[in-house]
């Protein structure tokens, strides 16, 4: 009886995404990665001793977002509203931290110069963006549906489309907002597999990169550390892929994801032994966690690998 | 990436060949016994070079390194006797006899051009000569210490002669040269002989690659920080096991005397090499 009904919540969760109606789900998603992001972005500028005003912009936003994001599970106008304000300022906030983390390196003694060491030791250059991921997460929430929408309901919505248009949109160029009406039109239902599988490559690229250079930097002590790097390329292919192909974002887009998800859980794990395992071990956790490996960074390996598996369960645009 | 094409002239290799051959002065392998021949670079971090580096140094940084494997000092302070005396302590004092002709660090020249400057450390102890004084009395002192404990002049010595003269010094009871030790106290002279020698030998780039420091971090830095690990462009340590050569005291095992047991520090520096 219980498994009935666990298949039958299976498949109803299938088709709510099919059908682009998780608004709620992706809301704490959103709320999630934000809190993570934050957390991995509070020790990191701490340990730049939040050297310029600018680097408190992303704990606050983190925030922000983490508390818009649990709002917008119980409510529709935090989703519809707040949400995508709050996630635009901090995709806008990750690119100009990008813009200054290259900065930084340039300001490094030798500059770019000197690219491997300078990247390696100065401000990890794509973790801004990475961060403005869950930004990204937050404007894909407000597109859709809630999961207890009705249909008449959702149909009654179709057809006044105008009410519900964010105010900022009717700032923006006509021909713009119909392109975005179309796009959003087609999140609302669920068809953007496409967009989510780029979003998936361009994700694993940021974590996969910031991996390559953590992990140089420990000099691939253990050989396990290879993993991340080796699975960014082919959730890379499968996302690009998955635009041309039905197949891969059917076959390979799910498999790598999975597996990108599975170790960055794994990953997680190693790193917390690897600051348990520092001198002091748990007796000295602030100080373990801003010098030891990044605990963190392989949840949001994690997180693209969860993308991707979004990615393959939802419909193409027509 | 500029390569040093030649060895400045040391004064080793103006001073003839006295030592060249002696295979007693080498090292031997602690497995065989054999002595280990001389090589272009001693040490653990074969194939190590900090000179192959130089891009990542700023301008200043890479003309003063530089200068010091292609324009050695000429000898201008010390006497041509005194010079080979000088030589010859410190062919004791810090042996070169692993390395090879082309690759000796002329320690004598950068001592002597140190002295003919007056470059001091900015201090000096109220009970001791200036620097170059102290030097020269040093060597006379030595010599004397030679002529009293063997009959010849210390240039003349086997090694282990040389070096139980030397010995008398770093003990604090030089059994001659009475009058210079008025003059500068035993244990003074010693800590500055053994500075310059080591502070010459160790600012070469030769030695740094000898003993795998990375070289100046500026404005490249180091990023493997932790657990020992080499940085990318350094080799990993190869340690091979080896034994200092029979005619050197360096190996003996000499426990450190008087009351007070190991915590009794002797005059000079035991225990820091």
């Amino acid at each position: 009886m219980a498994l009935k009904t666990l298949a039958h919540d299976e498949k109803v969760a299938l088709q709510h995404i099919r059908e682009g109606r998780f608004q709620r789900s992706l809301a704490l998603i959103t709320a999630f990665s934000s809190l993570l992001s934050g957390l991995e972005v509070t020790y990191e500028h701490y340990v730049g001793s939040y050297s310029q005003q600018i680097m408190y912009t992303p704990v606050f936003l983190s925030l922000v977002l983490c508390i818009a994001g649990m709002w917008a599970v119980f409510n529709r106008w935090a989703a519809r509203v707040l949400l995508p304000i709050v996630s635009l300022i901090t995709i806008l906030d990750g690119v100009v931290g990008f813009i200054m983390h290259i900065r930084g390196i340039q300001r490094k003694p030798g500059g770019w110069r000197i690219p491997v060491f300078n990247i390696v030791m100065g401000p990890p250059v794509l973790a801004p963006l990475l961060f403005a991921t869950s930004g990204f997460f937050g404007v894909i929430t407000t597109f859709l549906r809630r999961e207890d929408d009705l249909p008449q309901a959702a149909r009654a919505q179709v057809r006044s489309t105008s009410a519900r248009r964010p105010l900022w949109m009717d700032v923006l160029p006509r021909a713009i907002t119909r392109d975005i009406s179309a796009v959003e039109q087609d999140i609302r239902e669920g068809r953007f597999q496409r967009v989510m599988g780029v979003a998936t490559a361009i994700s694993a690229f940021f974590s996969g990169f910031e991996s390559l250079y953590s992990h140089y930097k420990n000099n691939f002590t253990y050989r396990i550390e290879w993993v991340p790097i080796l699975l960014t390329p082919a959730v890379m292919i499968a996302g690009i892929g998955s635009v041309w192909s039905r197949a891969l974002a059917r076959t390979l887009l799910p498999l790598t994801s999975a597996l990108a998800l599975f170790s960055g859980a794994i990953g997680f794990f190693y790193h917390v032994r690897g600051v348990l395992r520092r001198p002091g071990g748990a007796k000295l956790p602030l100080y373990n966690i801003l010098y030891g490996p990044p605990i963190f960074a392989p949840l949001l390996f994690a997180a693209t690998g969860f993308l991707g598996l979004l990615a393959s369960l939802l419909r193409r645009a027509k | 990436m500029k390569l040093v094409k030649k060895n400045g002239r040391g004064l080793q290799d103006q001073m003839g060949t006295e030592q060249q051959g002696d295979d007693k002065r080498l090292p031997v392998d602690a497995q065989t016994g054999q002595p280990l021949a001389p090589r272009a670079q001693p040490g653990y971090y074969q194939g190590f070079q900090t000179l192959s580096q130089q891009a990542f140094w700023d301008e200043a940084t890479r003309r003063v390194v530089l200068a010091r494997v292609e324009h050695v000092p000429p000898v201008r302070f010390f006497s041509a006797e005194e010079a080979r005396l000088m030589q010859a302590v410190c062919d004791r004092l810090l042996p070169q006899d692993d390395r090879d002709a082309a690759h000796k660090i002329p320690v004598v020249n950068y001592i002597d051009d140190r002295l003919y400057n007056r470059r001091i450390d900015g201090y000096r102890f109220e009970d001791m000569p200036e620097d170059h004084e102290a030097h020269r009395f040093g060597l006379q002192a030595i010599e004397a210490i030679a002529h009293h404990l063997f009959h010849r002049p210390f240039v003349q010595l086997e090694p282990r002669e040389q070096d139980q003269a030397l010995q008398t010094i770093h003990d604090g009871n030089p059994p001659a040269g009475a009058e210079i030790w008025q003059k500068m106290p035993v244990a003074r002279f010693w800590m500055l002989l053994m500075q310059d020698v080591l502070e010459a030998y160790y600012a070469h780039p030769y030695a740094w690659d000898e003993v795998g420091f990375g070289g100046p971090a500026y404005p490249r830095g180091y990023m493997r920080l932790e657990g020992g690990k080499p940085e990318p462009w350094e080799v990993e340590e190869q340690r091979y096991e080896w034994k200092a050569p029979p005619t050197s005291l360096s190996d003996e095992y000499r426990p450190l005397g008087g009351p007070g047991g190991h915590k009794q520090q002797p005059p000079g520096q035991e225990g820091t090499h």
